[in-house]
């Protein structure tokens, strides 16, 4: 091999050298660069915002001035004011202040509190948009927090009105003699203009969308109408729409004032007479009307409407063009906020809210701003809380003992030291988890078949062995402490023997001895034998379904525990296409409605996928509707109660106990029921995070 | 040379043909929705208890499986050939949920719904028919009744949805918002008068005849033909993957699969990419040890620790790596806390941090994915790269050079380990097609959002535009990985010609 002379070897070694350095050199002059450019960028970011803090301290010396000098205030889309002849007589007003935010609250923060720090939570998953209607239960909270209803619930009680959006609703007698409900809006919403930055290069804002807009009757009209759409199939607007069918006019009075009228039926009064009255739900309904921004969702990004001519009233109550464009709206992935929290910005890892300081209610929100962390998996959620970035974290029963083992751990002791201990608060899930049959299934048909299944439960091992005691027994389907649940009903006993025993008497019996019972249906020898399907990712549920599995083995029925997918469940469910189905409800806020789950099916939209068919509760869910006697109601839920618990149409399972773990800087965690020298009457059993604050 | 490559790269496109008809079809023939109404959380699967359920039947989703091109057949359209008769015993079966007068049975409530979702389908290639059954007088009148729904459903047709229409589609918009409300406005109820009902199916006559040109509802035997090829989900999608577009997300049309893909190329590449290298540089290594130090202490020691790791599933390794290493812990020798989950730190520090902080930044997150990934094909890697070598050790060139006194590097490098080289590449570049497939258990315990949790969600979540772009994607790499492997065989050795 040629060998290369020395001299040319070292230069060519020195110049490599030299060109080496050169580049290290030119990137650390870049790098300098870059440090001093990121400076520029936040200052430059502070300057922005404190040149909005003194633009909006002007506007609001303005507004004062305007005041006093008795000019009209000035609003960005307002056409028409707000008439004298329009005025609600205040002193029917259904709404009423809550006295935790006048009294209560300020004396539990004293008087030099002020809004601060910050609140982390950790949720599983990631929503695909943040769709006004989505089903995503997270989704529809955060709208709440950033879009307030008419009326708000006061802090731990139920069925109870507080002023929100709206400041008054009165009923009233349209010249038919019909009840309409007036509502009078506050002048003091405005939507938080929208910002380029949430939505990155996909779309490029018109500049109508960066303006501050008041909320206006029209908002809420508009809200209606895009909820009665049929062209609009989000689930949410699907759903809503079974309940507000009902109602039969909607009238926009002037930009703060509107009425609803709901069809009102013939009941029997308490004197005999017949009177009409709206559905006993229309004034919850009603109060949990919200504003839907029509400065947003009637035009596409460059500014054009979508439907070009709108002056239909009807318009957005019918237009399919609008409706699909709609379902595809280009600020889907925003919320466009006018309520306590304004929507900051969503990630592929958080979703992030700040305070609004123009809210009406000052306490309506304590801390500065909150965001939500998103997991692929919850063991991922709890790791984050572990480390002490999450504020809380809701343990699920199978992880009890990790954090028993936790609080041990040097880890935590450490961060105890430093502050950062953890406190813990039981309480009951408004929800049960139940195992439905399928009644149109031959095995299914008969009420003492499924008691007997029920029978051969054992309910309480489950309790204790698949959820370490975090549950309790449950009878029917509503929240065992709501009034509606009747407490004097015993669940079904564990009782192997009792429920062969009703088999039996059902013609279910082990007649070819292989140990599986058998019954002769339509000349053929049917043996009992059942899939018992189930969401197949959950560990808990797979261990439940495998205990039912065996333990109906005892008494000779076959069930076959099926593992699904999602997508798969649903469809099954959907389709009324499975034996048995091992699921879990989410209960309802009351007043109680148990006709989507209990009606006899047919009406669409049913939740009652396992063909439950019962006159008498028919009959009391059509009563529930129109019966506006408390004690009435109690009585009829306590009926409805009885019979549910004698069909048997599920084993109701348990009812699940939270175990919520959070950082002890986090105040006011408490449960309203448990804290009558608080809030007096309260009977809510879960804490409210609204009145949460960071010490 | 040249003559190779040309055939294969006309070979491709045709594979690839094939590989979209074949998953095309199994994808849509699998059962499932792309909708789901169960929530999943911690506790479960629920559903609330105030909200309704979706609904059965023809409407269901309609707008969104119109947008979608889900209301099509596959693969042919007969629909327009359907005669009279079999519309009828259609609309029969729907009537009365019997499949004849003469069954006793009830249908099944999905069968039920198969047939009503697939006949509301099939209405707007069978208008006449359902014309000429509404207006028969010796229809049942329930049935008639049935029949007009259909009647609406294959009327309306679905916008086009954006702001940047052309004259024609704008035309379009508004011809359908004016239809819609009036076709809606042809239902009946069967308690209405005969006279009122004579009268709607009389408006619905007159509508057909207006509209049967503008819509199509009558076609000629060339436009059938046309629409035996074209109407159809395949043709839809084959011409769209033509013009290069994939489609957007199923929840968020906002967003297309494209540019999804991109935003998490970064993610997947840095974990499929660098470990893969890594892996190959490292296993050479280790195999050489091995293949050297045959039947002595290091081979063994070495053999046996990659046989443990290699029998170590991931799912262990990913959570043990997050649990005992990297909570609370520090890297070695560094007061640098070992973060657990994500690509980078929280945006609100990533994003003020300099290049080189962020760089930093990014090897800190990726460290213990990257061990959790590179482990398992290391260890299977490090023994097929030791046997490799044995093989070559062994051939009489190699022997021939130690006799010449070929110094050891040379041999090393040039005699052995380019031999090596070659099965070595063949196992990888095989795998060239798992970078889009990503790492689905290490990206989701380590909450990274990459290609392996983004396809497994879409297989989930039936989102049939994303799963056939990473069929169509993989199918591709995969293919262009063995074109690269054949031609790399070539250059590593020379006795392989490809002519």
């Amino acid at each position: 091999m040629k060998k290369e002379p020395f001299l040319i070897y070292i230069s060519r070694l020195l110049f490599t050298l030299a060109i080496l350095i050169f580049m290290i050199m030119l990137y650390w002059s870049s790098e300098i660069v870059e440090e001093k450019l990121l400076t520029a960028n936040s200052e430059l970011e502070q300057i922005k915002k404190d040149l909005n803090e003194i633009k909006a301290n002007n506007s609001k010396v303005l507004e004062t001035l305007e005041n006093t000098s008795f000019q009209p205030a000035s609003t960005a889309s307002s056409t028409q004011k707000a008439n004298p002849k329009n005025e609600i007589a205040y002193e029917n007003n259904l709404l009423t202040p809550d006295p935790f935010y006048e009294k209560t609250l300020p004396q539990l923060l004293g008087a030099d509190f002020k809004p601060h720090g910050t609140r982390r939570e950790g949720t599983y998953g990631k929503p695909d948009s943040l769709q006004p209607f989505s089903n995503w239960s997270d989704v529809s909270t955060w709208n709440g927090l950033c879009i307030p209803t008419l009326a708000e619930q006061k802090v731990g009680i139920y069925e109870t009105f507080a002023p929100s959006a709206a400041v008054a609703i009165v009923i009233r007698k349209n010249e038919k003699g019909q009840e309409e409900y007036w509502i009078k809006l506050r002048e003091d919403l405005f939507w938080s203009p929208l910002k380029q930055s949430h939505f990155g290069d996909r779309v490029t804002l018109g500049p109508q969308f960066t303006q501050q807009r008041q909320v206006t009757a029209h908002d809420f009209k508009f809200f209606f109408d895009a909820l009665m759409n049929k062209g609009v199939e989000e689930m949410l607007a699907v759903s809503l729409r079974n309940e507000f069918v009902d109602v039969e006019e909607f009238n926009v009075i002037d930009d703060f004032t509107f009425t609803v009228r709901w069809k009102s039926h013939p009941i029997q009064g308490p004197d005999g007479k017949t009177v009409y009255k709206p559905k006993y739900r229309s004034k919850g309904l009603t109060a949990s009307l919200q504003p839907l921004p029509r400065f947003v969702y009637q035009y596409f990004a460059n500014g054009k409407k979508i439907v070009e001519d709108d002056s239909d009233p009807n318009t957005y109550r019918t237009n399919l063009i609008w409706a699909q464009n709609f379902s595809h709206h280009w600020a889907n992935n925003v919320i466009v906020s006018c309520g306590p929290w304004i929507f900051d910005g969503m990630t592929d890892r958080e979703i992030k809210f700040k305070r609004n300081p123009d809210y009406y209610n000052p306490l309506a929100c304590l801390v500065n701003s909150y965001s939500v962390v998103f997991k692929s998996t919850t063991d991922g959620v709890w790791e984050e809380f572990k480390q002490g970035t999450l504020d809380m974290y809701v343990v699920p029963p199978t992880q009890l003992s990790d954090l028993n083992s936790f609080l041990k751990s040097e880890p935590y002791k450490e961060q105890e030291k430093q502050g950062n201990g953890i406190k813990k608060l039981e309480y009951l899930s408004r929800a049960f988890t139940y195992i439905g049959w399928n009644e149109t299934k031959p095995y299914f048909k008969s009420k003492k078949v499924r008691q007997a299944l029920t029978m051969a439960i054992d309910l309480k091992r489950i309790i204790k062995q698949n959820l370490n005691g975090m549950g309790i027994l449950t009878t029917g389907t509503f929240f065992p402490l709501s009034p509606s649940y009747d407490p004097n009903i015993m669940p079904y006993p564990f009782d192997p023997d009792k429920a062969l025993e009703l088999l039996n008497s059902e013609g279910w019996f082990d007649s070819s001895g292989s140990g599986i019972l058998s019954k002769e249906i339509d000349g053929k020898q049917v043996p009992f034998q059942f899939t018992l399907n189930y969401f197949v990712k959950n560990l808990n549920s797979k261990a439940i379904c495998e205990y039912v599995a065996t333990a109906l083995k005892e008494i000779g029925i076959q069930c076959i525990p099926n593992g699904l997918e999602i997508a798969d469940l649903s469809k099954i469910i959907e389709d009324r296409n499975f034996d048995s189905l091992y699921l879990a409800w989410i209960l309802d806020a009351p007043p109680e409605n148990p006709r989507q789950l209990w009606y006899t099916s047919g009406q669409k939209g049913s939740s009652n996928s396992i063909g439950f068919s019962n006159k008498a509760i028919d009959s009391i869910i059509d009563t529930l509707e129109y019966e506006y006697d408390e004690k009435k109601r109690i009585e009829l839920f306590h009926q409805f109660d009885a019979i549910l618990y004698d069909e048997a149409p599920y084993t109701f399972l348990y009812v699940p106990k939270t175990t919520l773990v959070y950082r002890n800087y986090l105040q006011n965690v408490f449960i309203p029921a448990d804290h009558q020298d608080l809030i007096p009457g309260a009977n809510v059993g879960e804490p409210v995070s609204s009145i949460f604050w960071v010490k | 040379m040249l003559n190779y490559i040309l055939r294969r790269l006309i070979l491709l496109p045709i594979t690839l043909f094939f590989i979209i008809l074949t998953n095309f079809v199994i994808i849509n023939l699998a059962p499932g929705d792309p909708s789901t109404f169960v929530e999943v959380s911690a506790t479960g699967a629920s559903m609330r208890a105030d909200r309704s359920t979706a609904f059965s039947g023809d409407e269901r989703y309609l707008q969104f499986r119109e947008f979608y091109g889900l209301t099509l057949p596959i693969l042919y359209n007969t629909w327009p050939w359907l005669t009279k008769q079999e519309v009828e015993k259609n609309l029969y079966q729907l009537t009365y949920r019997k499949q004849s007068p003469t069954d006793t049975e009830e249908m099944s409530t999905k069968d039920y719904n198969d047939l009503r979702v697939q006949f509301g389908d099939q209405s707007r290639f069978i208008m006449p028919q359902l014309l000429s059954i509404i207006e028969d007088p010796k229809t049942p009148i329930n049935v008639k009744q049935l029949a007009t729904n259909f009647f609406i459903r294959g009327g309306s047709r679905p916008g086009i949805i954006g702001s940047h229409l052309t004259e024609e589609e704008d035309q379009w918009n508004t011809k359908i918002s004016k239809d819609d409300p009036m076709l809606r406005a042809f239902a009946w109820n069967l308690e209405d008068s005969p006279v009122e009902i004579q009268k709607k199916i009389q408006q619905m006559n007159q509508w057909y005849n207006e509209n049967a040109t503008y819509y199509q509802f009558n076609p000629t035997l060339s436009e059938k033909i046309k629409m035996f090829f074209f109407e159809t989900r395949f043709t839809r999608y084959m011409s769209r993957i033509l013009r290069l577009d994939f489609g957007t997300l199923r929840n968020d049309s906002n967003r297309t699969v494209l540019s999804e893909v991109v935003k998490r190329f970064k993610y997947s590449l840095t974990l499929a990419l660098f470990p893969m290298i890594l892996t190959f540089v490292v296993c050479q290594i280790f195999g050489f040890i091995m293949a050297f130090k045959q039947k002595q202490w290091p081979d063994y020691v070495l053999n046996i620790f990659f046989l443990v790791l290699y029998a170590i599933p991931i799912f262990v390794v990913a959570p043990f790596l997050i649990e005992e290493v990297a909570l609370y812990h520090h890297f070695p020798f560094t007061s640098i806390p070992i973060p657990i989950s994500g690509f980078t730190s929280p945006d609100a520090i990533y994003d003020n941090q300099t290049s080189s902080q962020r760089l930093f930044d990014v090897i800190e997150h990726v460290a213990l994915p990257m061990v959790a990934i590179m482990y398992g094909t290391l260890a299977a890697q490090a023994r097929i790269s030791r046997t490799a070598v044995l093989e070559v050790l062994r051939q009489d060139f190699v022997r021939t050079a130690w006799a010449k006194g070929v110094p050891f590097l040379t041999i090393l490098f040039k005699h052995v380990g380019r031999n090596a080289a070659i099965t070595i590449v063949t196992s990888i570049a095989g795998s060239l097609g798992i970078v889009l497939g990503g790492s689905l258990i290490v990206e989701t315990l380590f909450d990274i959002n990459g290609f392996g949790k983004f396809f497994y969600d879409a297989v989930i979540n039936r989102d049939y535009n994303v799963i056939m772009f990473s069929a169509l994607a993989g199918s591709f790499l995969t293919l262009l990985g063995y074109l690269v492997a054949d031609l790399a065989y070539m250059w590593l050795d020379p006795r392989i010609t490809l002519d």
